[in-house]
């Protein structure tokens, strides 16, 4: 950290937020990367964040949920990087092999091809939800998106954004919207067949 | 030219996997929900799509977070990390 241009009253807040949430959040980037060096990077990063931008903290929420909202961003942009290279203009180029996928699932009638039909998955979904393992098959599978498809995602699902207030940030018609929805889940649907119900 | 036909009634899958998504954000008019309703009658891959995208759904809003479930987590420590954090912000408030 070089906080040097920090003043000082912003790095004793922040001090005394350290003492009392560290130990959690490393716990959920952790638990969210399965890597200690990822954990470390993501967590340091995010108090990093927050001092540099401690004048955007106006007591809206509290420390904790600033801290961690920091934090899912961070581990977002995490499982993002390790498909997209960086530099290039990859959007787009994602959002086709994207769509390619789409052709893929269905004939030229609409329906399923026989291949790709959705069969049952056996587990139980309380399982599921507690299983570390799948929760980075999880996020994998997320960083996989396309990134407004993603965007829409965590809108959508994380924080929990009303359809009027997602259209509003991601600039889009509700149509563009659902439909937005729709590929991103049909393409997570088809990913976490592969990487975890193994079909 | 007789699929388009039955398309037109029942829907394709796009179609109805589709209207599963837009069905769970902005609501179905009827008949939206009568076509729907029709093509899940006939189409296996369809019904358990649906039953998926609900599980997704919820696997999904379990990402946001939840200080409940947070504290659950098995706490995991790292001391040397943290003491480097709080000696660099001491540093940046001398």
């Amino acid at each position: 950290m070089e906080p040097s241009t920090q003043n000082s009253g912003s790095a004793k807040t922040i001090r005394s937020w350290v003492l009392l949430y560290f130990d959690s959040l490393y716990s959920w980037a952790f638990y969210k990367t399965s890597s200690k060096e990822s954990a470390e990077d993501l967590v340091q990063e995010t108090f990093l964040v927050a001092l540099k931008s401690f004048d955007q903290f106006e007591g809206k929420s509290t420390p904790k949920s600033w801290l961690f909202g920091i934090l899912r961003n961070k581990i977002a942009d995490h499982h993002r990087q390790k498909y997209r290279n960086p530099g290039i203009a990859m959007q787009q180029q994602s959002e086709n092999s994207a769509d390619a996928l789409f052709g893929t699932l269905f004939n030229v009638h609409g329906e399923w091809n026989v291949a790709e039909s959705p069969q049952p998955w056996q587990e139980e979904r309380s399982h599921l939800l507690d299983n570390p393992d799948f929760n980075k098959t999880l996020q994998d599978c997320l960083g996989k998106l396309p990134l407004n498809w993603f965007s829409a995602i965590q809108l959508k699902f994380m924080e929990e954004k009303k359809p009027e207030q997602v259209c509003q940030e991601l600039g889009v018609t509700p149509t563009n919207y659902w439909q937005i929805i729709h590929r991103a889940k049909l393409q997570l649907r088809k990913c976490l067949q592969i990487n975890w119900f193994n079909g | 030219m007789k699929k388009k036909i039955i398309h037109l009634i029942l829907l394709s899958c796009t179609r109805a996997t589709e209207l599963i998504e837009k069905k769970s954000l902005f609501g179905l008019s009827w008949i939206e929900r009568l076509q729907l309703r029709l093509h899940t009658n006939v189409c296996d891959g369809c019904t358990i799509y649906q039953q998926q995208s609900i599980l997704l759904d919820k696997v999904l809003r379990s990402q946001a977070i939840n200080f409940d479930e947070l504290s659950l987590l098995p706490q995991v420590k790292n001391e040397p990390l943290k003491q480097s954090i709080l000696l660099s912000l001491d540093k940046a408030s001398n």
